[in-house]
């Protein structure tokens, strides 16, 4: 166990050089030139001979390998480089915004799991019925409708007709809900019908059956029997939209005005925010590979097939 | 004094395709520690009719007759009320399949449930004793914590035996003990099976196609054909003399029961879903004439306890021969 384990944070060194590499390549394809953007953000068309001063000062002249090394030995030392915009440490921007993001993700994850459990189930134990249907019309609603749009009908609704929660910006409980429903709502549509599909097969097996026929009562047949074989996929699947979400999702924090690491690093591409843009790449590689890890682990806990290998 | 009373069970699907009759007019009756074997070929009805008893059929199915317990017909239960006999009173031992056992628990945690439920047993006593059950199977009380995929097919098969007999049940429905067992398991199971029958004395029911299994457990045998009882009578006698063309069939199918002879297998296949008309054995029958096809037999009684459900009176002997020899010579050398 603790083998795996080290072997998969071994895994991790891999990752993070071929992001680090990819990333870095693309954002020296894309066009544009931070020490133009930084100087005119003043508002002032700068002269040639600034903006090549501040190139000359960033590092921006020497040859690709050179910049790319230079970062990678500096990050290798712990330090991930300023940002051009606001000069701050970019491992401090990065982290001061998480917070917001983690919260929001799980607040999006829980508000999904309370809406997509009950309907799953539900609409796999009256399929066919019109809760069903209804499920099936929400999960192409959620799926379909874009969060923008999901977005600035709740907060017209909510925070601008009936005044009950805020428009904008993050704080208390209130200003969580806005946000995470448009995130969670989209993401329940889609998780519903896998649990329902979990739970159908589930249902179809002959050990519910036995169960049956044990008299048990029938929420112990779904409970205890149904359900734990339905939740595997779902489980699977969580880790993937977990880390989605973690990496800070760009429409909705700029929707709610969010402080959240998303907006940041689109924020950072749009400036050419070089170092910002290493390190959130760098950053997020970590975060999903970590997430995949729990959710892997979770695996081993919930599957006594997984956990104890064959014949064992 | 029967313990459990079958009478004029039958259980129809409706289906897009038309009405299918997958039991039709069953009746039989199982006396206290009675062994039953009911036979017929795969899709003959017999598991069909076990669901029936357990009331576990899914919702699409009508059932029709009634199946006598203790005074009640179970068929007329709430599921409420047949949660309370099921497993305690009844219980059947599924047929062996890789999901016949959840995966997500362990075979402790899967024979504990009805032990909680029935018996009112604590966690605690409910473990104690379900280690007990799968010792009294042959598998020692540690695979109460192993989960089901690390179990061959014959220890699932003792584990699907514990778990029936958790409650010690009055009747036993067993569907199917034998199947995807190697020789060796079989035997076990099978000696496993009288062993238990005689300890807890329960009345049992044996549902299979095997034929030979049937003949040492049971001491009376129902054949089933196309959803319908064809010949019953104690099992000994309908095997050394069936009556039925059908299940004369079926025995000369049989290798274990007929050893030195030709294997003879019953010509033609089994119906599909739409039944033929009149007698549903009328196409493969060698005896078969006219009325055959246009009514269904009942099933009649014959001296001895037997009843056949034909309207030639059972098998018609046209020529017996006595005393007739056949040698092979062999080349020598050659190999045959």
């Amino acid at each position: 166990m603790l083998g795996y384990l080290l072997k998969r944070l071994l895994y991790l060194v891999p990752v993070m050089l071929g992001v680090s590499l990819i990333t870095f390549l693309l954002i020296n394809l894309a066009p544009g030139d931070p020490a133009g953007l930084i100087l005119r953000s003043g508002g002032v068309e700068p002269t040639r001979e600034a903006v090549e001063a501040l190139r000359e000062e960033l590092g921006l002249n020497d040859p690709l390998y050179l910049q790319y090394g230079r970062w990678l030995w500096r990050v290798l030392h712990g330090d991930w480089g300023r940002s051009f915009r606001t000069g701050r440490p970019v491992v401090e921007e990065l982290l001061s915004r998480f917070p917001a993001t983690l919260e929001l993700a799980l607040a999006a994850t829980l508000f999904m799991l309370c809406l997509a459990l009950p309907l799953g189930i539900l609409s796999a134990l009256y399929r066919h019925a019109w809760l069903d249907h209804l499920s099936r019309l929400g999960a192409l609603l959620g799926a379909s409708l874009p969060g923008f749009w999901l977005g600035l009908v709740l907060i017209y609704l909510f925070a601008v007709k009936l005044r009950v929660l805020p428009v904008m910006g993050r704080g208390g409980l209130e200003h969580l809900v806005l946000p995470a429903v448009t995130l969670g709502f989209g993401l329940a549509a889609v998780y519903a019908r896998i649990l329902r599909a979990g739970m159908l097969d589930a249902l179809g097996q002959d050990y519910i059956k036995v169960a049956r026929a044990k008299g048990l009562p029938e929420k112990w047949v779904i409970g205890r029997h149904a359900l734990k074989n339905a939740l595997l996929p779902v489980v699977t699947l969580l880790g993937l939209s977990f880390g989605h979400l973690l990496g800070g999702v760009v429409i909705v924090e700029t929707i709610f005005a969010w402080p959240g690491v998303g907006k940041f690093a689109v924020d950072s591409i749009f400036n050419r925010d070089y170092p910002v843009i290493q390190g959130y790449a760098l950053f997020m590689s970590v975060v999903f590979v970590l997430v995949n890890l729990v959710v892997d682990l979770s695996y081993v806990l919930l599957d006594p097939r997984i956990r104890l290998g064959k014949g064992s | 004094m029967s313990r459990l009373e079958v009478k004029k069970l039958c259980c129809h699907f409706a289906t897009e395709g038309g009405r299918i009759e997958a039991v039709n007019g069953v009746s039989f009756s199982l006396a206290a520690g009675e062994a039953v074997g009911l036979v017929g070929e795969s899709g003959c009805g017999k598991t069909t009719l076990a669901l029936a008893v357990m009331g576990l059929l899914p919702p699409t199915a009508r059932v029709s007759g009634s199946v006598s317990f203790r005074g009640k017909n179970l068929l007329e239960l709430s599921e409420a009320e047949k949660d309370l006999f099921r497993w305690r009173h009844i219980a059947m031992v599924f047929q062996n399949s890789a999901e016949v056992l959840n995966p997500m628990l362990s075979v402790g945690e899967q024979i504990a449930e009805p032990l909680r439920r029935h018996l009112g047993l604590g966690r605690r006593e409910a473990e104690k004793r379900s280690q007990e059950l799968l010792e009294m199977v042959g598998l020692g009380g540690e695979w109460a914590c192993r989960y089901p995929h690390q179990l061959s097919g014959g220890m699932r098969q003792r584990a699907l035996l514990a778990l029936a007999l958790a409650c010690e049940p009055e009747i036993l429905l067993v569907d199917e003990p034998t199947s995807s067992l190697d020789p060796d398991s079989r035997e076990e199971i099978l000696r496993l099976l009288a062993e238990l029958q005689n300890r807890y004395g329960f009345s049992l029911l044996l549902i299979s196609h095997d034929l030979s299994a049937v003949a040492r457990l049971t001491s009376r045998l129902l054949v089933m054909y196309a959803g319908r009882v064809v010949e019953e009578g104690p099992t000994e006698e309908v095997i050394a003399r069936p009556m039925h063309p059908y299940t004369r069939g079926l025995i000369s199918s049989t290798p274990h029961l007929f050893p030195y002879r030709d294997l003879w297998g019953i010509p033609g296949e089994t119906p599909g879903l739409k039944l033929p008309s009149g007698c549903a054995f009328h196409p493969r029958c060698t005896q078969a004439v006219e009325k055959c096809r246009q009514e269904a037999p009942g099933l009649a009684p014959l001296p001895g306890g037997r009843r056949v459900a034909c309207h030639r009176g059972g098998i018609v002997t046209l020529l017996e021969a006595k005393g007739i020899r056949h040698e092979y010579q062999l080349a020598r050398g050659r190999r045959l």
